[in-house]
């Protein structure tokens, strides 16, 4: 394998889209729903001065716990583990970067949850605690059924390279499989239930559970936080939408192509922003066992797609 | 095989590895009555044995070199059978002997001041000797060239690591759990020792040599290889032959579970290899026995981790945790079998090389952990997590290794754990993509328990990690702990290093233990380059750099930390707790971070007690408000379990082992008729016995 400078640049480049344009996303989201409920809202750009603003302070408390350096360094860890992944996931571009797959993604997904689920046992807040129980027994129900449902598609698609698997569920691709759309089906669920929004995760409430893992960081550390979340849920709408809608992905360097590209990701991206809305105003925040249920009938898909698969492939 | 000579500069240094920990035995024994000179003396030598071993097994993994040295010792009879007292010399042997050699240098030093406990209580010498010796046999296990000789070495180990858990034998729970290892052992050794003789019937000599290239069979073959499983998957931990490890494991003193946890399971897996990849290779049954270890491995990973979240004692926890990555381990091997018999072999190599690389990392982190908590134990005295807690503030080193430790176990990349459980995954997948059949399914049914297992570890590790380390002291144990010693701390340096240098310089490592597994298979799906290993066979070549990801994820780290720029004050406050004033009741408890897992397992854990919650409101708000609170299962309280032989109250027990002991206690009733007490009765069964002999024999 020989990585070229032009992968680095492409790493780069979807690294910084995606890391930028999180708040913006994030904006367009919380202005829609005030709009739903008839409310004016904030403006769009709301998200990038909050964030301005907590980087912005010069001042920190640190819980008065043994070994709070550990405190310090998760926000720090988390983001570098957002902007890592971002860097890793194909948004206008399918173009093979060669360095990670998605079973690598998930796991470096996973080193945000552990080292922030061990931040929140330092900070001995119980609902930081609280906040990493619900993360860690969601990622349960996630984790699982996004690894099915993605070995599913890998083995149709024939490779576990995001880039590839994007490329061959285009249509007039190669593939044309029950099992795929059943298996991409399943995915997306879960996916959005990973972008955080209301029914899933996450309100603006700042007191409570909600917030769990977050409850006792503020300024500086608050902010990389809050984008790292942003982050996340980008990372997760920008693989929905290219699963889902494979269109108009560059597979070149041409510039039409990556013209193209461009706008039609951002199109996408703004419609799917537009769904999360909607989802988010019309919904209360779920209980866990009840966001536990709802994930069960994901992974039964899973599950049903890996038996059409097998079935189709006949043999013994 | 060809022959290797003993003045190869890589069996000369095992060899005086070995010569080494004779030393180190009987200068244990001489020396016992002065515990201190004996214990710094016989684990130096001990360690400096492991350490000419390591040298010699990395010079013969590297050089390659395959064959058997000439005997060194026969006895008349045996070596017409072929019983000849030489080694085995391949690339896969010095894989073994690295392993076993690199967790006994390490522990061997943390073992001079663990040991200082036992001073003027116990026999210090009879430990180091036989720890000494445990080291040895499980050296030659893997060296041994015949079938005779590997069941002397298989039972000596067994027995020296028996008495080794049974060191403290004055406390009840380490008895009981020394006399369940005993029979599970024994057991083990009998299914081995008549898989043995059934492959020996065949060749008519004891010779592994000959063992290779015989043809058994199919339904001697399909005997051999369930004898294999139940006499390596007992030692080694497999479901449902499991109980006795989280039993034994942590019960031994903290060196030796390390060298239990981490590398005698390894020697019942080289043990398996040999079945499955080398004495019995007939791919017909592969297919059909494979999907059942697919099975069985992918139900021990699951099942081994499902109980570890829920244990209380921290070392039984990284028992279970071991059973899990045994799991993993045989989810290789079984993929090897599989593929071996669709007649893949690049598929063969690629599992075998994901199994030796979990071998060898699992070894080093597994010992790591059981390291730093046989150091919280000597420091506390106490392993209970719910009294443990805010040891960070004292013991900053064990603090730190037990934490990569974990990040390690919870395959966080880059670190080895994920290096190893990538190959793992891959090695499923690609077979799903190549099986075309059933097998598909069942690999990616493996691949879905290979995904819990690892949501379910870092869910454990860092409910342990947060309770012992973290926060304020739980009890008075967890208050009064000192630093530990500095022995300790550097005993915890190589594993620490090699957990972040086989994680990010995976390909190396790949590339030198995929020449262990080319013996077994092809290279063809492999590409290991300096900074990628490329796995083909997919339409479309899967590549992963570890080095890549690390320094993209330093680079991220030094992003974000620009982002994150100075702090110009930083004040140290109470937790905020909702405008409460805060206190110290309101630390996290472990049993509540896992409570969720208690509900959605609970056919697995089976809550004996659930307190019910009802509060009443407001009908306008809601009907009823209830919830269960404090859920309590069997595996809670394992020392309150009334029944004669149940000892942890996990699934396996309740469901396959107290049965067997109810229907074995009712055949022994009836065999109490028998049993009169009177002389003549007996000889009349004596005489009865000889004359169905010879009705038998005259039959014939």
């Amino acid at each position: 394998m020989t990585v070229q400078l032009i992968d680095i640049a492409v790493m780069v480049i979807n690294s910084a889209l995606i890391v930028l344009l999180a708040p913006l996303i994030d904006g367009i989201i919380s202005t829609l729903v005030s709009r739903f409920q008839s409310r004016r809202g904030s403006p769009i750009t709301q998200t990038y001065r909050d964030l301005f603003k907590l980087l912005s302070k010069q001042s920190e408390t640190v819980p008065d716990t043994p070994f709070h350096q550990l405190y310090q360094a998760v926000p720090v860890i988390l983001f570098a583990v957002a902007v890592l992944v971002a860097s890793l996931i194909p948004t206008f571009i399918a173009r093979p970067l060669g360095v990670a797959d998605i079973i690598v993604i998930f796991y470096i997904l996973a080193i945000a949850r552990f080292v922030a689920s061990i931040g929140a046992f330092n900070t001995a807040n119980p609902y930081s605690v609280i906040g990493a129980e619900r993360e860690n027994f969601m990622s349960l129900m996630i984790e699982p059924t996004a690894i099915l449902s993605f070995s599913v598609i890998s083995l149709i698609a024939g490779s576990t390279m995001l880039p590839h698997i994007i490329d061959s569920i285009f249509p007039g691709g190669n593939l044309a499989h029950p099992a795929l759309y059943m298996a991409v089906l399943a995915v997306v669920t879960v996916l959005v239930v990973e972008t955080c929004i209301v029914p899933f995760d996450l309100a603006e409430a700042e007191q409570e559970i909600y917030e769990g893992l977050m409850a006792e960081y503020g300024g500086k550390k608050f902010a990389l936080m809050k984008w790292f979340i942003l982050t996340k849920r980008m990372i997760m709408l920008s693989l929905v939408v290219n699963l889902l809608i494979p269109f108009g992905v560059a597979t070149s360097l041409d510039l039409m192509a990556l013209l193209i590209g461009v706008s039609a990701y951002l199109a996408k991206i703004l419609a799917a922003g537009i769904i999360l809305a909607l989802i988010a105003a019309g919904n209360a925040r779920l209980k866990i066992f009840s966001l536990a249920r709802t994930l069960q009938l994901s992974f039964g898909l899973s599950i049903l797609a890996l038996a059409v698969y097998v079935l189709t492939i006949g043999g013994m | 095989m060809a022959f290797v000579t003993l003045s190869n500069p890589g069996v000369l240094l095992i060899l005086t590895g070995l010569l080494s920990y004779a030393v180190a035995i009987l200068t244990a024994l001489a020396t016992s009555r002065n515990p201190k000179l004996c214990g710094v003396t016989s684990h130096l030598l001990t360690s400096f044995g492991a350490l000419l071993s390591l040298v010699g097994g990395v010079y013969l993994l590297t050089t390659g070199i395959k064959g058997t040295t000439p005997g060194l010792y026969s006895l008349p009879v045996l070596s017409e059978l072929g019983a000849n007292l030489s080694f085995r010399i391949d690339p896969l042997s010095s894989v073994m002997v690295i392993v076993i050699s690199l967790v006994s240098l390490y522990s061997s030093i943390f073992a001079i001041s663990y040991i200082d406990e036992y001073y003027g209580k116990k026999n210090v010498g009879v430990l180091a000797s036989l720890y000494a010796l445990f080291i040895a046999s499980m050296t030659l296990v893997v060296l041994s060239n015949d079938a005779f000789w590997f069941m002397v070495f298989w039972e000596l180990m067994s027995v020296s690591s028996y008495f080794l858990v049974v060191f403290e034998h004055e406390k009840p729970e380490v008895k009981n759990a020394g006399s369940i290892y005993f029979t599970f052992t024994h057991i083990g050794g009998l299914a081995i020792l008549a898989a043995f003789l059934l492959i020996y019937k065949s060749t008519g000599s004891l010779s592994f040599d000959t063992f290779s290239n015989v043809s058994l069979p199919t339904n001697t073959a399909v005997l051999v290889l369930l004898l294999a499983l139940l006499g390596f998957g007992s030692k080694a931990g497999v479901v449902p032959f499991h109980v006795w490890l989280p039993q034994a494991h942590p019960v031994a003193p903290s060196h030796v579970s390390a060298l239990m946890s981490g590398v005698m399971v390894k020697v019942a897996v080289y043990g398996m290899i040999l079945f499955t990849m080398d004495f019995v290779s007939n791919s017909t049954i592969g297919l059909y026995l494979g999907a059942v270890m697919l099975i069985i491995a992918a139900i021990t990973t699951f099942y081994g981790v499902a109980l570890a979240v829920m244990q209380h004692n921290l070392k039984r926890l990284l028992a279970y945790h071991t059973i899990e990555n045994i799991g993993i381990i045989f989810l290789g091997i079984a993929v090897a079998m599989v593929a071996r018999a669709i007649n893949n072999e690049g598929l063969v190599m690629l599992a075998i090389t994901a199994s030796l690389f979990h071998i060898l990392n699992h070894a080093i982190f597994k010992s790591l952990l059981f390291l730093t908590s046989g150091a919280v134990l000597h420091q506390t005295h106490t392993l209970d997590i719910d009294e443990l807690g805010g040891l960070a503030k004292v013991m900053k080193s064990t603090t730190l290794a037990f934490l990569l430790g974990s990040m390690a176990i919870s395959a966080i990349p880059p670190l080895n754990g994920f290096a190893s459980e990538w190959l793992v995954y891959h090695s499923l997948l690609l077979l799903a993509y190549k099986a075309n059949s059933i097998v598909s399914g069942v690999a990616i049914l493996a691949v879905v328990a290979l995904s819990a297992a690892g949501v379910l570890a870092v869910y454990c590790f860092t409910k342990v990690f947060g309770t012992v380390f973290l926060n304020a002291p739980r009890s008075r144990h967890a208050e009064h702990a000192k630093p530990e010693p500095v022995l300790m701390r550097y005993s915890y340096v190589i594993p620490v290093a090699l957990c972040i240098a086989l994680g990010v310089a995976m390909p190396l490592a790949v590339k030198v233990l995929s020449t262990a597994a080319t013996m077994y298979g092809s290279s063809d799906l492999f590409d290991v380059s300096w900074i990628s290993v490329e796995i083909h066979g997919w339409r479309i070549p899967t590549t992963f750099s570890a080095p890549i990801i690390a320094a993209g994820l330093i680079l991220a780290a030094l992003f974000a930390a620009l982002v994150h720029g100075q702090i110009k004050s930083t004040k140290v406050t109470e937790p905020f707790v909702s405008g409460v004033k805060y206190d110290s009741t309101m630390v996290p408890v472990p049993t509540l971070y896992t409570m969720p897992l208690k509900k959605v397992f609970s056919s697995l854990y089976a809550p004996v007690k659930v307190k019910r919650y009802s509060y009443d409101i407001p009908d306008i708000v809601a009907a009823s408000l209830e919830y269960d609170d404090e859920i309590e299962t069997a595996l809670d309280r394992p020392g309150e379990i009334k029944s004669p032989i149940a000892k942890s109250g996990e699934l396996v027990e309740r469901l396959v082992y107290i049965p067997l002991y109810y229907f074995s206690s009712r055949l022994v009733q009836i065999a109490k008729y028998l049993q009169s007490g009177y002389l003549y009765v007996y000889l009349l069964y004596i005489f009865a016995t000889l004359l169905a002999m010879i009705f038998i024999a005259v039959k014939v």
